[in-house]
C-alpha cells in the first residue's frame, strides 16, 4: 500500500487521535490542549488540501480493510466526499476556535473537545465512506460521538433535548441499518459508483430495492431533518453555540443530507431512480420540508430557534436539488450543501456571541444590538441575507441553480416553492435585521466584558467575520476554479458525465 | 463600447455598454446619482456613516445594472440597489418614515422574487443562455411576460404598482427621493427595455394594453396628485404620471418595427433621461423648500424645471413629448382608432400635468412662506451645485444629446408649439377660474390616506404570529396501568401462572405432533 | 485436547487449593483462571490448526463411553468462558479489599468456570445434567454471597433450578429408556428415525427444563432478583456464562435429535417465546426504577435475540442464523459483563440501587460510565461492536424472504427498546445540574476493567471474518 490509500484514514486519523488524546487530559492543561486541537486541524486541512488537489488530477484514493463479511471497510476520496471533507475541515477550524473561545473557564472542556474531535472524525469518516457498510458505521459513530455535545450544559432542558435527539438519531440509525441490511442482501455491498449499482435487481427485485430505499431515506431523513423527522433539531438548540454550529453546518444534518446523496446518485443510480418512479415522492418531501420549516421558523421568538427551524428548511434545499435527478438541479443541491453550512454556521457563532456577549436570546432582544456588536451584526446579516438569497451572497448562487435545474428537470412548480420559501425567509430573517439596525437600544438582559478592544473576545469574533466573508465570497467569485461552485460542477460532471 | 467577459467573478459574468442609448442612460444615471451625492454633503446630518454607505451600495447597483451583459449581474445590480435604497427611505427614522419603509420593503422583496422567477424562466427559455444580448432574440410565455411586468413594474411604479411611491418618497430625504425617482425606478424600465423580446408575437398582443395603461397611469397620477397638500407627495404621484408616459414609450419601441423603432427606443431613454434630470432637480428643491431660504435665482430653477415638466416649447420636454407623439402615430401594430384616441388624450395628460405643476408651484410657494423667517439657513454651496448640475443638464440635454435633437428642433415649429401649448393655456385659465371663484378642496377630500399602508401592517402581523408549540402525543393515564400489571406480576402465584403456561405450551405442541 | 482438559480441570485444581487455602484463595483462583485461559488459547489454535478433536474418557467404547470433542465452537466458547473468568477475576482482586464477599468466592467461582467449560465439552446427555447441575447450584451459592438480603432470591433461584434439572433428568431418563444411549451423536442416528410421543414429549420436558435453567421466556422470572442482588462479579458471571450453557445444551438437543417436521414446530414456539422476550425484557429493562434489575432484564431480552436465531435457524437451512446465534452468545457475554461490573463499581461508589444514583455520573465516574455506554452500544447492536455484527448476521438472511418479516419488525422493535434501556442510564450520566456525590473516590482501576471487555466486544466486529471463518458462515 503506498501513500495515498493512507491518505484516507490518515485524514480521519488526524483528528481521531488527538480527540482520544485529549480525553485523557487533566482539566487545567489549556494550553496543551488547545495545541493538540490546533493541530489536528491544521494536519487535517492540510492533508485534505493535498487529495483535494489530487482528486482534481484525477488521482485515486482508496483504503480497504476487511469487516464484514462481504461488505469490507473502505475509505474513498473522490470528489463528491471530497466536497463534504473539505467543508467539514474548514468549518471545524472555524468552530475549534470558536469553541476555544467560547469555552474559555468553562468546566468539562477535556471531555467537550475530545467528543468534538470524535465528532469530526467520525463525520469526515463517513463522507470518505466507500460502501454503504461504512457509511453505516459511521453514522452510527456520528450519532455517539455527538448526543454528549448536545447534553453538555447538562441541564434537564438540554437532557430533554438530548433525549430527544437520541430518540430520533437512534431510530434513524435502526432504519438505516435495515435498510443498508436489505441492500447488502440484495447486491453486497460493493463500492460506490456513479450510476449506482443496482440496475441488475431492477427486473427482479423491484419491491426490495423500493422498500429498502424507504427504509434508507427514512434513515436519512432523521438527520437531513425531512419533515416528519425534524423534531429534534429545534429541541438541540439548547446545546452551546459551537455544538450547534457542529449539528447545523459542519456534521450531522449535513451527514443526512450527504447521505441522501449518496444514496441517490451512488446507490441507486439515477436510472434505477427513474425506472422506480421514485424521485416525485422525495420532491414533494423535500419541498413540503422547505415551506414548513420556514412557516415554522415564523413563528419562533427565540434566536437559536429561528435558525434551527431555518435549517430544516435550507438542508431540504439539498434533498431537493437531489432528488430532482437533473445535473444542473444537482449542481444547485450539492453547492448549497457548502453554502448553507458557512451561512448558517456565520449565523449560529453570531447568535453565540450574542448571547455571551450580552445575554441576548430572544428576538425582541436584539433591538439595537448593531451599534454595540457592528461586526458581528454584519456577518449575521450577511448569513441572512444568504439565506433568503439576495445576490452577491453565496446562497444566490445555489438558489439560482436549484431554480434553473427545477425547470430543466420538468418540476417547474418547485420554482413557486423556491420563492415562497424565499419569501418566508424574508419574513423571518428581515424582522431581525430591522431590529439589529434600526431600532434604538435597550438594556442588555446580562452584559458581559469579554475584552477590552473588541466588542467581544477576538477568538469569537473572528470565526464569524471571517465565515461571513466567506458567504460574500462564495457569491461573488462563484466562477473561479477553487469556488464550491466549481468543484461541485466538477463532481457533477464526474456523477453524469454533464459539462455546462 | 467596452463590452467583457469576467472569468473568475460569478458564472457568466461580463460588462460593458451594449450601445449609444446604454451609455446614455448610464450617463444621465451617473450623473443624477453625482448630484444628489454633492447635495447630500450638507444636507444630511443625523447617521451619516449609514447614510453613505447605502447611498454608495444603491449607486453601484444602480450602475451595475446599466452595464452589467449578464444575466445575473443585472439581477445582482437591481436587487443591491432596492434592497439599499430601504435604508435611504427610514433614514430619518421617523415613524411615517419607518412605515413607508415596511411597505417599500415588503413590495420590494416581493418584487425581486418575482424578477428572479421571471428571469429564472426566461434564462431557461434561452437555453440556458446568461448573457443578456442573447436574450432579446427569443420568443417568450406569457407567464414569463407577466412576471417580468410585475418584477419589474413593481419597481417601476406605474400605476396600478405604484402603491409604494407616494409613501415612499415623501418619507425619504430630498436627495434620496431625488435619486430614487430620477434613477431608480428607471431601472425598472430599463430592465422591461432589456429582458423583453420586442418582436415576440405576445408581446405584441400585450404592448397594447401597456398603452393604454400608461396613459391611464399618466392621467391617474396627475390627478390624484391634485389631491394632496404635501409637495413631496405630489412629486411622487407625478413621477407615478410621468412613469405611465415612459410605459407608453416602451409599449410604442415594442409595436414599431425597424427604423420606428430605433426612433421610439430614441424617445424612451431621451424621456427618462429629460424626467430624470427635472424630478430630481425638483425633489431637491422640494426639499430645501421647507427648511432653507432660497433666493430668487432658486425659484428660477424650479420654475424652469415646472416649465420643462409641462412641455412647453424650447424645454426637453417638448421634445420628448413630441416624439411621443410622432413614434405613437408611427407605429403600426396597434389599431388606427386606438393610436388616435391615445393621441388626443395625451392633450388630456398635457393639460393635467399642467394642472400638477401649477399646484406644485403654489405648494412649495406657500411652504416657503409658512415656514420662511430670517433665522432660516442659506442653501449651502455644495446643495446649489449638486442642484446646478442638474437644472444646466435639464436645460442643455437636447443639445447634448445627439439623438434627440432632431425632436427638439421639430418641436418648435409652430403647429408642435401650438399642440403643446394649448393644454397648458387650458390649464392656466382652469387654475385661474378656480382662484378666482375661491373654490377650495373641502378638508375631508385632502390628503387620501393609502389603504395599502395598513395592509402592509396586516402583512407584518401575518408573519409575526407567536410561537406555537408543536403537535405532541399524550398518553392518558397509562402508568397507572403499568404499575397494576407490575403488582400483578410480583405476587406469588408467578410461578404457577408460568407453570400454566408451560404446560399449555406443551400441550399445543403435542398436539400439533 | 490436553489443553482443553487442562482448561477445565486447572479452575478446579484452583477451586479445591483455595478451599484449603484461604488466605490465599484469590491468588490460587486468579492464577488458575490465568492460566486456563492460555490454555484455552492454546486448545483454540490446535483446533483451528488440526480441526475438531474428541476424547473418551476411560478408554471405553463408544456408545457407553463419556465423550468429549473439541470443535471450533466448543473452543471458542471455551476461550470466552476463560477470558470472562480471568476479567471479572482480576476486577474481583482489584475491589479485594472494600469487596463484602467472603473468601467464598473464589472457590466458587472456580468451580463455576470449571463446570460451565466441561459443559461445552460433553457432548452427552448426563454430562450435561451433572455439569448443568454442578453450574446451578454453584450459582446459587454464589447469589447467597451477598448476605442476608439475598436468601430470598436465591432459594427462588434453587427451587426453580431443581425443578429444571428435574425435568431435564426426566428427559433424558426416557430417552436412555427408549434407546439405550446417552451420546447426542449415537442419538442422533437413532432417534429421528424412531420417532414417538414418547421422544417427543422427552424433548419437550428437556427444553422445558432447559428453558427454566436458562431464564428463557415465558420462564425468566427468577432472573432479575437473583442476578440483581448478587455482587456485581457473580452478576457478571451468571448473566454472563450461566445463561448460556443451557442455551447451548438447547440448540444442540433440536437441531440434532429432533425430526424435521417437529424441530420447525418448535421453531415457531421459540421464535414467539424469544419475539417475546425481546420486547417484555425489553420493556420491563426500560421501566425499572434499580440499575441492576435494569440490566438483568437486558439479559432477559438478550437472550430473545438468541432463542429468535434458534427458530430460525431451525427453519432454515442458512448457516448465517447459527452463526448469528453464537455471535450473539459472544457479543452478550462480553457486553454484560462489563455492564454488571460498570454497574456495580458505580453503585458502590456512589451509594445507592436507583437507576438515579447515575445522575452526572460521566463527571464522577468517566471510565465506567464510559464502559456502560459502550457495553450498551453492542447490546444495541450499534456499529461497529459484537453485537452489530450477530444483528446483522441475523438479518442479512432474514430479508430476502419477506414471509419472515414480523421478525423484522420484531428486531426492530427491540433494538429501540434497548437502545431507549441504555439511554435511560446515559443521559442520566451527563447530568450536571444535581449530580450525585460519590460516598468515596472512585478507583480507576476497576473502572478500566471494566471497560476492558466492553472494548473487546467492539474490536470483534473487525476480527469478524475469522469468525465467521470458524463458525462455519
Amino acid at each position: 500500500m503506498d501513500f495515498n490509500s493512507w491518505l484516507p484514514l490518515l485524514i480521519v486519523l488526524s483528528s481521531l487521535i488527538p480527540g482520544l488524546l485529549i480525553f485523557t487530559l487533566a482539566e487545567h492543561r489549556t494550553l496543551l490542549r488547545t495545541c493538540l486541537n490546533l493541530s489536528g486541524v491544521v494536519i487535517k486541512l492540510l492533508l485534505v488540501v493535498w487529495m483535494w488537489l489530487g482528486v482534481k488530477a484525477g488521482e485515486d484514493y482508496f483504503f480497504q480493510l476487511p469487516f464484514l463479511p462481504g461488505g469490507p471497510f473502505i475509505l474513498h476520496g473522490d470528489a463528491l466526499s471530497l466536497q463534504f471533507v473539505m467543508l467539514s475541515s474548514v468549518l471545524w477550524l472555524a468552530t475549534t476556535v470558536y469553541a476555544i473561545g467560547y469555552l474559555e473557564n468553562s468546566p468539562l472542556r477535556s471531555r467537550f473537545f475530545g467528543y468534538f474531535s470524535l465528532c469530526v472524525s467520525a463525520t469526515v469518516g463517513l463522507a470518505l465512506s466507500g460502501n454503504l457498510v461504512t457509511f453505516v458505521l459511521f453514522y452510527e459513530l456520528l450519532t455517539l460521538a455527538t448526543f454528549p455535545l448536545v447534553v453538555h450544559r447538562g441541564t434537564p432542558q438540554s437532557l430533554r433535548a438530548g433525549r430527544r435527539y437520541l430518540a430520533y438519531t437512534i431510530s434513524g440509525g435502526v432504519l438505516l441499518l435495515m435498510g443498508a441490511a436489505l441492500l447488502h442482501s440484495v447486491a453486497g455491498s460493493p463500492v460506490f459508483m456513479p450510476g449506482g449499482y443496482l440496475s441488475a435487481q431492477l427486473d427482479t427485485q423491484s419491491m426490495a430495492l423500493i422498500v429498502a430505499f424507504v427504509l434508507l431515506i427514512a434513515g436519512l431523513g432523521v438527520k437531513a431533518a425531512l419533515l416528519p423527522l425534524h423534531g429534534w433539531l429545534p429541541e438541540a438548540m439548547v446545546a452551546p453555540a459551537p455544538v450547534s454550529a457542529l449539528l447545523h453546518a459542519v456534521a450531522v444534518v449535513k451527514a443526512g443530507a450527504f447521505g441522501i446523496v449518496r444514496v441517490v446518485y451512488d446507490v441507486f443510480g439515477v436510472e434505477v431512480m427513474q425506472q422506480l418512479d421514485l424521485t416525485w415522492p422525495l420532491v414533494v418531501l423535500a419541498s413540503s420540508t422547505i415551506l414548513y420549516g420556514s412557516w415554522r421558523a415564523l413563528q419562533q421568538q427565540d434566536i437559536k430557534r429561528r435558525l434551527a427551524y431555518s435549517t430544516v428548511s435550507q438542508v431540504s434545499y439539498v434533498t431537493l436539488g437531489v432528488a430532482m435527478l437533473g445535473p444542473v438541479a444537482a449542481i444547485g443541491g450539492l453547492v448549497h450543501l457548502v453554502h448553507q453550512g458557512v451561512m448558517k454556521i456565520t449565523l449560529f457563532f453570531c447568535a453565540g456571541n450574542y448571547a455571551e456577549t450580552l445575554g441576548i436570546h430572544k428576538v425582541h432582544e436584539l433591538n439595537g444590538v448593531g451599534r454595540r456588536m457592528p461586526l458581528s451584526s454584519v456577518a449575521f446579516s450577511l448569513g441572512a441575507l444568504g439565506m433568503i438569497g439576495i445576490p452577491p451572497t453565496a446562497g444566490m448562487v445555489s438558489k439560482w441553480y436549484l431554480s434553473m435545474g427545477a425547470l430543466e428537470a420538468g418540476f417547474p412548480w418547485v420554482l413557486g416553492v423556491l420563492l415562497m420559501s424565499s419569501a418566508l425567509n424574508a419574513a423571518y430573517f428581515l424582522p431581525l435585521l430591522y431590529r439589529i439596525w434600526c431600532l434604538p437600544a435597550a438594556e442588555w438582559p446580562e452584559e458581559r466584558r469579554l475584552s477590552d478592544r473588541f466588542e467581544t473576545h477576538w477568538m469569537l469574533l473572528l470565526p464569524p467575520v471571517l465565515t461571513g466573508a466567506l458567504i460574500v465570497l462564495m457569491g461573488v467569485l462563484a466562477g473561479t476554479d477553487i469556488s464550491p461552485l466549481s468543484w461541485t460542477e466538477l463532481i457533477v460532471e464526474r456523477e453524469f458525465g454533464y459539462v455546462e | 463600447m467596452l463590452s467583457n467577459v469576467v472569468e473568475w467573478l460569478w458564472p457568466g459574468a461580463s460588462f460593458g455598454l451594449a450601445n449609444q442609448l446604454a451609455q446614455l442612460w448610464f450617463g444621465f444615471t451617473l450623473l443624477l446619482w453625482l448630484a444628489a451625492a454633492c447635495y447630500s454633503v450638507t444636507f444630511i446630518k443625523r447617521q451619516v456613516g449609514f447614510y453613505w454607505l447605502f447611498f454608495i451600495v444603491a449607486m453601484s447597483g444602480n450602475l451595475l445594472l446599466i452595464v452589467a451583459q449578464d444575466v445575473l449581474g443585472f439581477y445582482l445590480g437591481f436587487a443591491l440597489m432596492s434592497l439599499s435604497a430601504y435604508a435611504l427611505v427610514i433614514h430619518s427614522g421617523s415613524s411615517q418614515a419607518r412605515r413607508a419603509g415596511r411597505l417599500y420593503l415588503q413590495l420590494a422583496i416581493v418584487g425581486e422574487l418575482l424578477l428572479f422567477a421571471a428571469i429564472v424562466l426566461r434564462v431557461h427559455e434561452s437555453d440556458g443562455n446568461l448573457a443578456l444580448a442573447e436574450l432579446t432574440m427569443d420568443s417568450i410565455q406569457p407567464l414569463t411576460l407577466l412576471l417580468l411586468l410585475l418584477g419589474f413594474g413593481l419597481k417601476a411604479g406605474f400605476f396600478p404598482l405604484h402603491v409604494w411611491l407616494p409613501q415612499a418618497h415623501p418619507a425619504a430625504p430630498a436627495p434620496a427621493s431625488a435619486v430614487l425617482s430620477g434613477a431608480m425606478i428607471k431601472a425598472g424600465l430599463f430592465g422591461l427595455w432589456v429582458f423583453v423580446p420586442a418582436s415576440a408575437v405576445v408581446v405584441q398582443q400585450w404592448a397594447v394594453v401597456l398603452l393604454v395603461l400608461g396613459l391611464c397611469s399618466a392621467l391617474f397620477g396627475a390627478v390624484i396628485a391634485l389631491w394632496h397638500q404635501q409637495s413631496k407627495v405630489v412629486l411622487a404621484y407625478s413621477s407615478v404620471s410621468q412613469m405611465g408616459y415612459m410605459l407608453m414609450a416602451l409599449a410604442i419601441v415594442w409595436l414599431s418595427t425597424g427604423d420606428a423603432r430605433v426612433m421610439a427606443a430614441t424617445v424612451l431613454v431621451g424621456y427618462a433621461c429629460h424626467h430624470a434630470f427635472l424630478k430630481a432637480a425638483l425633489f431637491l428643491g422640494a426639499g430645501a423648500c421647507s427648511s432653507y431660504r432660497l433666493q430668487r435665482f432658486h425659484w428660477l430653477a424650479i420654475g424652469w424645471c415646472l416649465f420643462t415638466l409641462v412641455a412647453l416649447p424650447l424645454s426637453s420636454g417638448a421634445a420628448v413629448k413630441y416624439g411621443l407623439k410622432q413614434g405613437l402615430m408611427a407605429q403600426q401594430s396597434s389599431p388606427v382608432w386606438l393610436a388616435e384616441w391615445l393621441y388626443g388624450l395625451l392633450s388630456v395628460g398635457a393639460l393635467t400635468t399642467a394642472l400638477l405643476a401649477l399646484h406644485l408651484w403654489c405648494l412649495l410657494r406657500q411652504q416657503q412662506m409658512a415656514t420662511h423667517s430670517q433665522s432660516m439657513p442659506a442653501v449651502s454651496g455644495w446643495m446649489n451645485s449638486g442642484w446646478l448640475i442638474l437644472v444646466v443638464a435639464s436645460i442643455s440635454m437636447p443639445f447634448a444629446v445627439i439623438s434627440t435633437q432632431p425632436f427638439w428642433w421639430a418641436s418648435i415649429s409652430l403647429s408642435a408649439v401650438w399642440a403643446s401649448s394649448w393644454p397648458v393655456l387650458a390649464a392656466v385659465l382652469l387654475f385661474l377660474i378656480v382662484r378666482q371663484i375661491g373654490w377650495i378642496l373641502p378638508e375631508r377630500w385632502r390628503d387620501p390616506q393609502s389603504r395599502f399602508v395598513w395592509l402592509s401592517l396586516r402583512a407584518k402581523r401575518l408573519y409575526q404570529t407567536q410561537s406555537r408549540a408543536e403537535w405532541q402525543v399524550r398518553w392518558p393515564g397509562w402508568r397507572s396501568l403499568e404499575r397494576q400489571i407490575n403488582q400483578g406480576l410480583q405476587r406469588a402465584e408467578l410461578l404457577s401462572t408460568a407453570a400454566v403456561v408451560l404446560s399449555s405450551v406443551m400441550l399445543i405442541l403435542w398436539l400439533l405432533h | 485436547m490436553n489443553y482443553a482438559l487442562a482448561a477445565v480441570l486447572l479452575p478446579l485444581l484452583a477451586a479445591l487449593l483455595a478451599l484449603g487455602w484461604r488466605r490465599y484463595a484469590a491468588w490460587v483462583s486468579w492464577g488458575g483462571t490465568i492460566l486456563s485461559l492460555l490454555c484455552a488459547i492454546v486448545a483454540l489454535q490446535q483446533v483451528l490448526s488440526d480441526g475438531p478433536q474428541q476424547m473418551l474418557l476411560g478408554n471405553w467404547p463408544t456408545g457407553l463411553a463419556i465423550r468429549w470433542q473439541l470443535s471450533e465452537l466448543t473452543a471458542l466458547l471455551l476461550l470466552l468462558t476463560t477470558v470472562i473468568h480471568s476479567l471479572v477475576a482480576s476486577y474481583s482482586l482489584t475491589s479485594l479489599r472494600r469487596l463484602q464477599v467472603a473468601a467464598d468466592f473464589w472457590p466458587l467461582s472456580s468451580l463455576l468456570q470449571m463446570s460451565l467449560s466441561a459443559l461445552w465439552l460433553s457432548t452427552d446427555l448426563f454430562n450435561w445434567y451433572v455439569t448443568l447441575e454442578l453450574l446451578g447450584l454453584v450459582a446459587v451459592a454464589m447469589v447467597t454471597l451477598s448476605g442476608n438480603k439475598s436468601v430470598a432470591a436465591a432459594l427462588r433461584y434453587l427451587l426453580l433450578s431443581l425443578a429444571g434439572s428435574l425435568c431435564y433428568l426426566l428427559g433424558v431418563a426416557l430417552l436412555y429408556g427408549q434407546f439405550g444411549v446417552l451420546d447426542v451423536a449415537e442419538l442422533a442416528t437413532r432417534m429421528p428415525a424412531s420417532e414417538s410421543h414418547m421422544t417427543t414429549f422427552a424433548l419437550v420436558l428437556m427444553t422445558a427444563g432447559l428453558m427454566l435453567k436458562g431464564a428463557l421466556w415465558p420462564l425468566h422470572l427468577w432472573l432479575p432478583a437473583a442476578h440483581a442482588v448478587a455482587p456485581a462479579p457473580v452478576s457478571a458471571l451468571l448473566s454472563a456464562l450461566v445463561v448460556k450453557g443451557p442455551l447451548f445444551i438447547l440448540w444442540m438437543l433440536w437441531s440434532q435429535l429432533a425430526t424435521v417436521e417437529l424441530s420447525h414446530a418448535a421453531a415457531g414456539f421459540f421464535l414467539f417465546a424469544g419475539s417475546m422476550a425481546l420486547l417484555t425484557g425489553g420493556w420491563s429493562a426500560l421501566r425499572t426504577p434499580y440499575a441492576k434489575v435494569m440490566v438483568a432484564y437486558s439479559t432477559v431480552a438478550q437472550l430473545g435475540y438468541a432463542l429468535l436465531a434458534i427458530g430460525l435457524a431451525l427453519r432454515s437451512a442458512d448457516p448465517a442464523f447459527q452463526l448469528a446465534l453464537w455471535l450473539f452468545i459472544i457479543a452478550h457475554a462480553l457486553a454484560k459483563t462489563s455492564a454488571f461490573l460498570a454497574v456495580g463499581e458505580m453503585q458502590h461508589s456512589l451509594g445507592g440501587k436507583r437507576v438515579q444514583m447515575l445522575k452526572g455520573a460521566s463527571q464522577t465516574m468517566p471510565v465506567a460510565m464510559f464502559a456502560l455506554a459502550v457495553a450498551g452500544g453492542s447490546l444495541i447492536g450499534l456499529p461497529p461492536s459484537g453485537g452489530f455484527l450477530a444483528k446483522w448476521q441475523l438479518l442479512l438472511p432474514l430479508w430476502p424472504e419477506w414471509q419472515l418479516w414480523l421478525w423484522l419488525l420484531v428486531i426492530f422493535l427491540g433494538t429501540l427498546l434497548s437502545a431507549a434501556y441504555v439511554f435511560r442510564l446515559v443521559v442520566l450520566a451527563f447530568d450536571r445540574a444535581d449530580p450525585v456525590k460519590p460516598d468515596f473516590a472512585p478507583q480507576l482501576l476497576p473502572q478500566w476493567l471494566a471497560l476492558v471487555p466492553a472494548l473487546l466486544v467492539w474490536g470483534l466486529a473487525f476480527g469478524s471474518h475469522s469468525f465467521v471463518h470458524w463458525l462455519g458462515g
